[in-house]
Formats: C-alpha cells, structure tokens, sequence
C-alpha cells in the first residue's frame, strides 16, 4: 500500500478500492468531465493525437501487463497489434457488427499471441526476447505474402465503425470510442492485478522458482499472460484499423514494437500509470519534436532538413537518457512531485 | 548437383560476413552478459569513419584504416562509460532498450556528418572474381572469410590462454566473484567494448566494399541473432560457425521454399524460423554454455 | 547556461505560432528525410522546395505565396497520419506525399478531405480516379513504365524466336506491384517468362538467384529494385558472365547506381520519368540555373516537376475563381498535353483517368553516364488503368 495519510479503512473491500480516497475520485472525475468536453475546444490535428495517444495506451498497457508485471520480455507485439487489426478488419467486412468484430480481432490476437507464446515454457530473459522478435518478423512475412488472407501488399481497406446505426467517422467521433475503450481496458488490466491471476503475474516476475514452489503452475500462467496481453493488443489494432481506414503490412514493424517497449519502460516497468504515461509522452515526442525542428527550421532555414531528421536520432537519446537517469520511469517521477507537494515544506 | 554445391559456397561466403559481425557480439556477450542491439551499428559507424578518412581525407588506406581501429577503440570506451556503465545492474529488458536507443542515436549522428546518401567505397581488394567449383567468388567475400578465421582464431587464443582474456570470462560468469579475486570489472567492460567496436570496424570495412555504405548498414545487427543463436551466445567458435550455417540455409531455404511451396522471398523469414526452431530444441546453441539453475 | 538552452528551446517552440498567418497558399510535404528511403527521399524534397521558391520569386499563384510545411516522416505511418491532420488543422489546400507507406494509408483521407495528393509512389491503382480519386503523380506509373520497356525491347529484338525474359524483384509492395501487369504484357506480347527470382531490397548478394536465372539464359531482364539491390544484382549478373540485357526503373537505375556498381552498369536500361540533369529544355536549364550548375539525381528533378504540375493546376483553378482542394483536382483533370518545360513527356489527366502519360523515357549507361535512348509510348488503353 502507498500509506496515504489520513485514510482510514474499516472494512477489507474499502481497503482493495482502486481509488481509495474521495480526492483522488474527485479528480478522476474532473478528468474525464475535461476528456468529454475537450473536442469542443481542440482542433482535428489535436485530436488526432489524442486517439493515437488512446490507441497507444491500450497497447502500452497491456504490454505493461506482459512484460512489467509478468517479466515476459516481448519484442513482438507491434506483430500482435496487427494481427488484432487485419481480423477486425476481415470480420467487419465480412458482416459482423463493429463490436463483434473487434472482439474477434483480439481472440485471433490473443490466439497467436498464446502461440508465440509457447517457448516462454522453456525460455526467459533474452532467449525469450529474441524468440518474440523472431515472432515480430514472421508475421510481419506473413502479413506481406497470405495474399489471400491479408491482402498482401494491397493491403485492406476498413469502413468506419458503426455502433447500432451510429457511424463514428471522423476524428471527434472515433476520439469518444477510443476513450471508452481505452478506459475499460485500462480498468480491466489494473483490476487484473488485484485478483489472483495478477499476482501469481507478479510472483513469476519476482522469481519464478518460488513462485512455482507456492503453487503457482508457471506455464498456464504465462500463457495467459501472453493471452491477455495479445488480446488487448488486438483491440487497439482493430481500433487503429477502423480509425485509419486501410491498412497495409508497413504499418506494423518492429518500429512499433520499439516504440511500446519504450513506452512502458520510459513510463515505468509495472505500473499501469507509467504505462499511461509512458504512452502520452512517446506519442507527443514525435509532435514536439517536429514543431520545434519546424521552429529551428525557420530560424536556421539551411538546417531545416538535418534538424527535422534528426528525430529518430532523438527519440533514441531520450530512451537512453531515461535510462541512464530516471531508470524506474515517468510513474516514479510523479510519485516524487506528489510527495514533494504533499511533505511541503517539509521535503527532503 | 552442381547447382546446389554453388548455392552452398555461396551460403558459406556470404555467411562470412554474419560471421564477422557475429563474432563482436559475442565478445561483448561474453565478457559483460550484455546483448547489444547496436551491433549493426557499431559495424556502420567503423564503415563510415574509414570511408571519410580514405576519401574525404585522402588519406592512403592502410593509415586510414589503422586510425579506424583507433577510433572504435575511443568509441567503444565512450559508449561503455557513458551509456552501459549507469545501467551495470539493471534488468536486462532496461539494457536492451539502452542498446536499442543507442542504436537510433548512431544512426542519427552518422545521417547528420555523413547525410544518407549512399556513398562507394574505395576498391582496396581486386575485383576480378576468384573461380570456386565454377562458382565465380568476388574476392571480397574470400577476405571477408579469412578475416573471420583469423579474428576467431586470435580471439580463442586470447579468451583461452590470455590472462585478460581469463579474467573477461571470470566476470561474465560472476561479477562478484571476479571483482572479490581483485579483477577491474570496470576495466574489463571498457575492454570487451573496445575490442568488439575494432572487430565491427573491421566487418564494417569489408562490408563497405561489398555494396557501398549508408545509414540503412544497421539492419545486419538484427540478421546477426540467428546466428549467435545457432551457435550460442557466449561461443566465440559458435559465432563463426553460426554466421556460415545461416548463410547456407537461407540459400537452402529460399530453394526449398520456391520449389515446394511457390512462396517468394522467404530467404529473409528462414533464418528467423531457424531461429525459433533452435530455441525450442536447443536454446543454448550449439556450443554455448548452459545455464545450469541451482535452487 | 541551462536556463539560455531552455529558452532557446521556448523560443524555437514559439516561432512557429508567431509564424505567417499572412496571406499564403499552404502545400503540406511529407519527406523521408531520414528513414530508409531518405537517400532518394532527400533529393526529391529539395527539388519540392526548390521549386516553391522559384514561383514565389516569380509572383507566387494568383499573386499569394506558397508556404510549403515539411514534415519528416521517416516511412512512419502514424507520423505521417499526424503530420498530415497537422496539415490539415493548418489549412492545407494540397499535399506532396511520398512513398507507398503514407500514401496508401492516405488515400481514404485525402478522398474524404478532398486534398489533391501529389505522391512520389508510382503504384497503378492510385491512377484509377474510381478507387484513389484524390491521388495524382507525373511519372507514368510502375506497370505502364514496365510495359513500356516490354514493347521498347521486342521492338528492337533481333534475334529469332521468341525473346525470353526474366523477373527479378524484391518481396515488398514496391516491388511486386508492376510484376503481375508485366507478364501479362510479356506474353501478350509474345515473349517467353523463363524465370522469376526475389533479391531483398537490402540484399548484400544476388549469386544464388542469379544462377538460377542464368540457367535459364534469358535476352532480357527485369529489375525492380533500388539503386542498392540493383547494384548487387548487376555487379554479381557481372561477375557471372551473364549477357542478358538489364533494364529497370526510375528507382533501380539512376547516377547513384553507376556510382556503386562501376562499369557492371554499363549498359544497363533506365527507364525513366523525366528528362537528365544535362539535357536540354527550359526547364532543365532554369534547374541548372537554380542549383549552380551542381549535378542533381533523377529524384530531385521529378520533384522539381511535380511542384510545378500542382502549380499549374492551381492557377488554373486560381483563374476560375477559387482555391481549394476540390477546384485544384479538378483544375488538374483538365490538364491535357501539359509539358512541365521539359521536364517529362506531356501529362494529361482526366476525371475518370489519373495517369499522367503512358510513356517511358529510356536511357542507357554508356561509358558510365546516362545517355538517352528514346521515348517508348503506349496507347492509353482503358482495361491497363489502375492495373
């Protein structure tokens, strides 16, 4: 427990509440109130970032789940996001509804993430990270030559998706569909870690012979980790499929799977709130990046083309800066500004 | 037959340079238990700087490369000092990600002086092809194999015999232990650094008069797992060998794959299910050693 | 000196929101300035930029200026989805796209926005209005290029029999786009399709696929790389002693290739969009004028040419009264016969055709330079478009 002052439980489930203090709902609730109104203020370009932020933190978080509460070292998942896209993708073209459909992506997901999650039985630690990249480079074959399937280099082409008659086409709309779901997967994936799954995660992470020695049956646990996992990856690559409209094989590299990696270790290995955060902050890197070489592109106007390609020389340095420097993430970091606040003037 | 004969030597020529690429990684592997993700990197940036020395400096090429040894030396130390050195002891997922970062930051630096163009490289090697079985063989590729024997051998001699060389796997096995014996783990990081980035620019010299450099070089890092994989991580005999048996399979592969499944292009995919093949059978490799898990 | 960094840092955030919000036609560029195919993404964005400021030092369009916003995207595609609704948040009234990567995940977009789309990627269906009916480009596309060079070799085949030709191309949408077209009109034609290999754009050898080629001892062969993958194949086909006659296109075969590949280039077959550096016209000389005489690639001088294709467009819709997105495509889709000074053979568009022309400029390396062979046209036949 993080031993909030001035709480005080009387019963068991008040204790387990995920928001324990009425502050901390009060805040919550101002949060989404600002969420559900800010279309209203921010324009397309704004809001296109905030649902790729959206598409993001359901992938970050449910990585988080394998690979900082599980300790399964994953390269693979930008592969499992696009596998969730291309079946949400066919099932919607084939007929069913956009819901359905987006299940379907993530149990075909979570059904080859379980495959390729096989040789964790045998494997850990870099073996099993390597195993995972080798999964990232053989779907990403597969995407460009099941033609029949997948479309190869065509690619496929996804209509908007539509809830009961409602279209969601464009970027305001789509912005209040993939909140929604980012919030219940994020709910789903904090309430996993309080039940018994979640913690027979954390015991493997910790150490997997004691673990085993408690009870704990490593192997249908890990699978169910990589299950999880995949199938929510799923559900944000059906989402990113209905968002952009048509998706081809390029869109899911071993880029992407970089990029989550990044996030949730930039954003803190563990923790649902780094991997919140670690998502926001790895989407707008790019943003800020371009606006501030767009800046300097001005002033210097010869630099301009260096300045602008030297962002993934960027996104690099703040990976290994992070690291270097603040190795328990942007989550950690909070948890410090809170206390300094809260000890103030008392802070050490 | 004889088509398949030539398609073999190919393999084993072009496997070479996995070799030669692997074989830094290994030493790193072996001394430090670190995976480096920034191999390819490394070979590139070794590429680059003897490329600018030979040509942009006008500099006659045994100078050149010379100072190139001298420069990876320096490199390696700066990336072992500042980048590795903060992370000695934490999770292997961190000091993946500190690789693969390191590895954009590279790539970056040398798309800033050099630009991405891609740039020829001076012919130091005769072009005429050597005639091998019938199978024409570029010269380079012969270089290229010798080379990757010579480094293997100097560098068992060293691991076997050499005091340092002793020490480097003293620590890789047990840090505590080693630096409880009195041995510099700092020192001995330092070193397997230097001496992996002097073989990545060696790689990388031969590499440039294959194709020409440019900033897309670092790629060959991530064909580089199969191979160590093969022969294991930590097995210097396992690196060499490794690179050439990947180089014959995918040759074989892609064969197989066009003739008995019609599927193009799988050569770049073989070398991957190989890979996952081995994890699941053999995940030591080969020849490296295994990690036996004591309660 | 934190504090002077953090506000350079402030400072150069803010510029851009102090930027022009004067009177200006705004043109989004999306480049790969540093991704893997910036070592021809590069030139191509000079000659965009190069362009732009040439109108604007002759008067702008309609007396406005053009302000081009260029973003890297480095061959990501959500960058470039970003970066594209940036654009449109700025008010763009078109675009000049790159590759197949941002294209192709722009083309709903684009059709929904109604943003005219200048790509550097040849693809064939993007020039079928039907399915891409925003998307344009000056080069003809990748299949009509690949025929072109069919019917320019039978043409000039002089031996018996029927010619027999070969397919070498890497497994990547680029690369297998034309293929399917190619051997249709190869047998078509009345050629022999003895053999079909994959080199990797990022192959470092070729020997193995090529022996299997030269077994089957074709007159011709296609290449459908990069200028890296090209150089592989034609230095070890070299190697091997094989005679076949080469021949590529805009990507495969530029001066870059007979940089790296020395005299294994030697005559090789260019397939290409626009005119050479050094050729003559008014628009390579204004391109000569405008770099100082220093030698620019292919790329630089297609980009050039399809800045001012989308200049011409808008003024014409400039003179019919407005400026957006909509009037631009259609002002473009009277584009008939146009001829970009020289710069590629005369485009036309129409409504319900987006392909440029349906020509191919062919050139040869002789004696280590690209030396025009002639212009290979095909009839404009309606069952090709979008194929």
């Amino acid at each position: 427990m993080s031993g909030k002052c001035g709480l005080f439980f009387t019963s068991y489930r008040a204790e387990d509440a995920v928001f324990p203090s009425r502050f901390q709902k009060l805040c919550l609730a101002a949060f989404f109130l600002a969420l559900a109104v800010c279309p209203l203020f921010l324009n397309t370009y704004h809001l296109s970032i905030l649902n790729l932020m959206g598409i993001s933190v359901i992938a970050a978080v449910s990585l988080n789940l394998l690979t900082g509460v599980c300790g399964q070292i994953s390269l693979g998942h930008g592969a499992f996001v696009g596998v969730g896209a291309y079946a949400a993708a066919l099932a919607v073209r084939a007929g069913l509804p956009f819901i359905p459909g987006l299940l379907c992506g993530g149990a075909a997901a979570a059904v080859v993430g379980m495959v390729f999650g096989l040789p964790s039985l045998r494997l850990k630690g870099i073996y099993l990270a390597i195993a995972t990249l080798a999964a990232q480079l053989i779907l990403e074959y597969l995407f460009l030559h099941w033609d029949a399937v997948t479309g190869g280099l065509a690619g496929v082409a996804v209509p908007p998706p539509e809830i009961l008659g409602f279209q969601f086409m464009g970027d305001e709309r789509m912005f209040y569909l993939i909140m929604a779901v980012a919030t219940v997967c994020t709910l789903a994936v904090t309430n996993l870690m309080r039940t018994k799954p979640g913690r027979a995660f954390v015991a493997i992470r910790d150490y997997y012979l004691s673990a085993e020695i408690v009870g704990v049956n490593l192997f249908t646990y890990k699978l169910r980790a990589f299950g999880v996992s995949s199938f929510m990856a799923g559900i944000a690559g059906g989402l990113w499929g209905h968002y952009t409209m048509y998706i081809t094989p390029e869109q899911f590299g071993i880029g992407q799977s970089i990029s989550f990696l990044a996030m949730i270790i930039i954003g803190g290995l563990g923790s649902v709130q780094g991997a919140v955060f670690g998502a926001v902050f790895i989407t707008l890197l790019p943003e800020v990046l371009s606006a501030g070489a767009g800046g300097l592109g001005s002033v210097f106007p010869d630099m301009a083309t260096y300045f602008l390609a030297m962002k993934e020389g960027i996104f690099g340095l703040t990976l290994v800066l992070f690291l270097i420097f603040e190795p328990e993430g942007l989550a950690h970091r909070w948890r410090l500004v809170k206390a300094y606040w809260k000890l103030y003037p008392f802070a050490h | 037959m004889e088509y398949y004969l030539q398609l073999v030597i190919n393999g084993l020529v072009v496997g070479s340079i996995y070799s030669l690429v692997a074989l830094g990684f290994v030493i790193i592997y072996k001394a430090t238990k670190v995976v480096n993700f920034a191999q390819g990197e490394l070979v590139m940036v070794g590429a680059y700087i003897c490329f600018s020395l030979t040509v942009q400096a006008q500099l006659p090429f045994v100078v050149s490369f010379l100072m190139t040894l001298g420069f990876s030396v320096v490199l390696g130390m700066l990336i072992e000092r500042l980048v590795l050195r903060p992370l000695i002891g934490e999770s292997i997922i961190s000091v993946i990600m500190v690789t693969i970062g390191l590895s954009s930051v590279l790539k970056s630096l040398v798309q800033v002086f050099w630009g991405t163009q891609i740039q020829v490289y001076p012919q130091v090697l005769p072009s005429d092809p050597v005639f091998i079985m019938g199978l024409p063989v570029a010269p380079v590729y012969i270089a290229a194999f010798i080379l990757s024997l010579v480094l293997f051998l100097i560098f068992s001699a060293f691991f076997k015999f050499s005091s340092i060389g002793i020490a480097m796997r003293a620590t890789a096995f047990d840090q505590c232990a080693a630096a409880s014996m009195g041995i510099g783990i700092k020192n001995i990081f330092a070193l397997s650094w230097c001496i992996a980035a002097v073989v990545s620019s060696i790689g990388g010299v031969i590499l440039g008069n294959i194709n020409g450099i440019n900033s897309q070089l670092g790629h060959l890092g991530l064909k580089v797992f199969p191979a160590v994989i093969l022969g294991g991580l930590d097995s210097l005999l396992g690196a060499a060998l490794g690179g050439l048996v990947i180089g014959v399979l995918e040759n074989v592969c892609e064969g197989l794959a066009k003739d008995l499944f019609g599927l193009g292009g799988f050569r770049e995919v073989a070398a991957f299910v190989i890979l996952v093949v081995i994890l699941m059978v053999k995940p030591y490799g080969f020849f490296g050693t295994k990690e036996i898990e004591r309660v | 000196m934190k504090r002077f960094l953090t506000m350079l840092v402030v400072a150069a955030l803010l510029v851009p929101a102090a930027a022009w919000s004067a009177d200006t036609i705004k043109i989004g560029v999306l480049s790969d300035l540093s991704g893997p195919t910036s070592d021809v993404g590069r030139p191509y964005a000079e000659g965009i930029k190069a362009a732009g400021a040439w109108l604007n030092s002759q008067g702008g369009i309609a007396g406005k200026q053009l302000e081009l916003i260029q973003v890297d995207y480095a061959y990501n595609v959500q960058q470039a989805l970003a970066a594209y609704k940036n654009f449109i948040s700025k008010g763009i009234v078109a675009l000049q796209g790159w590759g197949t990567g941002d294209t192709e995940a722009l083309v709903q977009f684009v059709a929904k926005d109604k943003i005219p789309d200048f790509s550097a990627s040849y693809s064939a269906h993007l020039t079928d209005p039907a399915k891409a009916p925003y998307n344009f480009f000056v080069a003809a596309d990748y299949s009509t290029m690949l025929r072109a060079g069919i019917k320019y070799l039978k043409d000039n085949f002089k031996g018996a029999g029927k010619p027999k030709i070969a397919f070498i191309y890497p497994n990547h949408p680029y690369g297998l786009s034309p293929i399917a077209a190619g051997k249709d009109y190869a047998k078509e034609l009345g050629m022999e399709i003895v053999a079909e290999e994959n080199v990797d754009l990022k192959a470092m050898d070729a020997t193995t696929q090529l022996l299997a080629v030269q077994k089957a001892n074709p007159d011709f062969c296609w290449i459908g790389g990069t200028t890296a993958s090209t150089a592989v194949i034609l230095k070890d086909a070299k190697k091997l002693g094989m005679k076949a006659q080469f021949f590529s296109n805009i990507w495969g075969i530029d001066e870059n290739l007979i940089k790296l590949a020395g005299d294994a280039a030697e005559g090789a077959i260019s397939l290409q969009a626009s005119a050479g550096y050094d050729d003559a016209g008014p628009g390579c000389e204004l391109i000569r004028k405008v770099t100082n005489g220093q030698h620019q690639v292919a790329s630089y001088i297609r980009g050039f040419a399809s800045m001012l294709v989308m200049a011409e467009g808008m003024k014409r819709a400039a003179a019919k009264g407005e400026l957006t997105g909509p009037s631009i495509k259609a002002a473009v889709e009277t584009l008939k016969d146009y001829d970009p000074m020289g710069l590629t053979p005369p485009i036309s568009y129409t409504p319900a055709d987006h392909r440029p022309n349906m020509a191919a400029v062919l050139f040869q390396v002789k004696g280590g330079k690209m030396v025009k062979l002639a212009t290979s046209t095909l009839e404009r036949k309606a069952e090709w478009l979008g194929k």
